[in-house]
């Protein structure tokens, strides 16, 4: 006798349960592994382990992290030289790749070598690789943004060459783990086409980073908009619609429905990327006008890809990162819109500056903080399980008040920060800085509570 | 096949949690059930039945059938994980179920509401946890891991084991 069904909501199953009976014995000792499984498909003996050493993720996110507030901070000092930025060696430069290595590469590689392999049941890369990679990202990070701050262009071109041994060591593993994963979802192209796109960005940097030591390049400013398609649109933005497919249906509980608008979004995408940076190498307008228009196209399929998976969504209540990660998915086509404007001469002069501010602040770090304030405590959690210690829910790592302040923080930074080089209003600039570094500060408190909770757990767990 | 039984139960078992959380709310504005009212006496009902459910039938399938299989395929270290979990859904499962059937004969007074609703709250975390490791990691790949044939067989055995259950 059924005891109860369900055949309503989006979901339209039925579902019948019996009582459980009384008498069933109850497994209280983990059985080993017994018989070989006949006509399985896969055979991936070996893979023990998919994840990889605590501290190899929290070292790439405790990088991103702190540079994020180091980023806020960056502003706060250099705001002046923010209004009317056009591109060139300084301190504005050198704080967007504070932003942009520090936080966002950092992220990325923390990601990719903890989250793919889980992804694609895989097992993880080496550690020594994780170190290597690490120790140059920071490394060449530091280089080169002390090399942009001083205009010291030895330090940009030796930061510049650490940099791109961290890319090639991350590169490699993402494309033997994607190679390897035999799986033919949009996810593997998105993260296969953003190989290949920092391939071309790292290049370009390399061209760049010479050329202020060298000269002879006629179009530095042209080349350096290619480089920041490719490495901004390109890498991070395939990379960020890629993980979208995994993270978003696994942090809603949903399914990763709507295929089709993720490989409308990636074929778009990739076309918008190409023809943005072949216009922006050539100088030519037309170019940089129809990928704008194409990009927008891409990212208004990948939102509504996004939508659809929050529609048909398992559970109804959504987590506090979805405040940010629904933001992120406003500013994206929104970001789009502004850089049409640009390739149409449409504007305020200081438009430019402000495209560059909302690409990353607006769109990519307030998606990553929303996937971040989720993924530390989820990896928290599986982590201390992997150490013994009893089930916990990642909802017992988090702190929500942490998460709130930052949340309005960055808000409010990204409006007087965006208002404020829109007017060119240094004042506003400065303010938003301070907010946003007060809710920088507050995600640090946030990540140490998570650990400090984590290892409390692990000390009460009897061994 | 024996990944969607599972997938389906994964979505029914959500389903009550929704429904729990819409009803009672979180934290300090949590609402008590009433046992009193018909639609929260049926709510209880219902959890005590997953839970039920799922400590009889849904966690020793997956041990005893699915998690050698899988461990044959060098996923000790999820199974691991999975069986801890278990583990500490059929701890938290048995305090629940008393106490909701207690609530549906006596009642909830104040103490033993705050005692239900503190490892309800812990027992949904850690259920949507476990959830969205066995979904990504397991369930949604099963058919390309074991073989539809395999999926096949362990279907029928999960539903004779279910079969068997009296009602």
């Amino acid at each position: 006798m059924p005891i109860f069904s369900i055949a309503e909501g989006h979901w339209s199953i039925r579902v019948v349960r019996t009582a459980a009976p009384p008498s069933m014995p109850r497994t209280t000792k983990r059985q080993p592994p017994a018989r070989a499984v006949p006509g399985s498909a896969v055979k991936l003996g070996g893979a023990t382990q998919r994840l990889l050493p605590e501290l190899v993720p929290l070292r790439f996110f405790g990088v991103a992290v702190f540079a994020h507030a180091a980023t806020w901070a960056g502003i706060l000092l250099f705001a002046e030289a923010f209004p009317g930025f056009h591109g060139g060696i300084g301190p504005a430069l050198a704080v967007l790749h504070v932003a942009v290595l520090g936080v966002l590469l950092a992220s990325a590689m923390g990601a990719s070598f903890q989250m793919l392999p889980v992804a694609f049941a895989l097992p993880p890369p080496p550690k020594w690789i994780c170190d290597a990679a690490f120790v140059l990202l920071v490394g060449g990070g530091a280089g080169l943004v002390l090399g942009f701050s001083l205009t010291e262009p030895l330090l940009i071109i030796g930061g510049g060459a650490l940099l791109g041994g961290a890319v090639a060591f991350h590169l490699a593993t993402v494309a033997r783990l994607v190679w390897r994963s035999g799986d033919h979802s949009p996810f593997r192209w998105h993260i296969a086409a953003a190989l290949l796109a920092i391939v071309a960005a790292v290049t370009l940097a390399i061209g760049l980073a010479l050329d202020f030591r060298l000269g002879g390049l006629e179009n530095h400013q042209g080349v350096a908009l290619t480089h920041f398609i490719l490495a901004g649109f390109g890498f991070m933005g395939l990379f960020v619609m890629g993980f979208s497919q995994i993270l978003v249906p696994m942090f809603a509980v949903a399914e990763p429905v709507g295929e089709n608008w993720a490989w409308a979004a990636f074929g778009l995408a990739v076309l918008a990327i190409a023809g943005s940076a072949a216009g922006a190498l050539a100088d030519a307008s037309p170019l940089l006008t129809a990928g704008a228009v194409t990009g927008f196209c891409a990212a208004l399929c990948h939102v509504r890809q996004m939508t659809l998976i929050l529609k048909g969504r398992m559970r109804t209540r959504l987590g506090q990162e979805f405040v940010l990660i629904k933001t992120a998915w406003i500013v994206f086509p929104l970001s789009l819109g502004i850089s049409l404007m640009i390739s149409l001469d449409i504007g305020p002069d200081t438009l430019p500056v402000f495209f560059f501010f909302i690409v990353i602040f607006g769109w990519y770090l307030t998606f990553l903080f929303g996937v971040l304030q989720r993924i530390l405590p989820f990896l928290a959690s599986m982590h201390a399980a992997r150490l013994g210690a009893k089930a916990l829910s990642p909802a017992k790592l988090t702190s929500p008040d942490r998460l709130t302040i930052h949340q309005w923080c960055h808000f409010v930074a990204l409006s007087l920060v965006g208002a404020g080089l829109l007017l060119g209003n240094v004042a506003l600039i400065r303010l938003g800085a301070l907010a946003g570094m007060v809710g920088a500060i507050s995600f640090i408190v946030f990540g140490f509570e998570v650990l400090k909770r984590t290892r409390a757990h692990l000390a009460g767990t009897p061994t | 096949m024996v990944d969607h039984m599972l997938h389906d139960e994964h979505v029914a078992s959500l389903d009550i949690i929704n429904r729990l959380e819409v009803r009672i709310g979180n934290g300090k504005w949590a609402k008590r059930l009433d046992s009193t009212v018909p639609a929260d006496r049926h709510l209880l009902e219902q959890l005590v039945s997953m839970m039920n459910s799922e400590v009889h039938h849904h966690l020793p399938f997956e041990e005893k059938e699915l998690f050698p299989k899988l461990d044959e395929l060098g996923f000790e270290d999820i199974t691991g994980m999975l069986f801890d979990e278990h583990e500490a859904i059929r701890s938290l499962a048995k305090a629940i179920i008393l106490a909701a059937n207690d609530a549906l004969a006596n009642g909830f007074n104040e103490d033993k509401w705050s005692k239900f609703f503190d490892n309800l709250a812990e027992m949904i975390g850690i259920i949507i946890f476990h959830i969205q490791k066995e979904e990504m990691g397991v369930i949604s790949r099963l058919e390309m891991l074991l073989g539809a044939e395999t999926c096949h067989e362990m279907a029928v055995v999960y539903r004779s084991l279910i079969s068997k259950a009296p009602t």
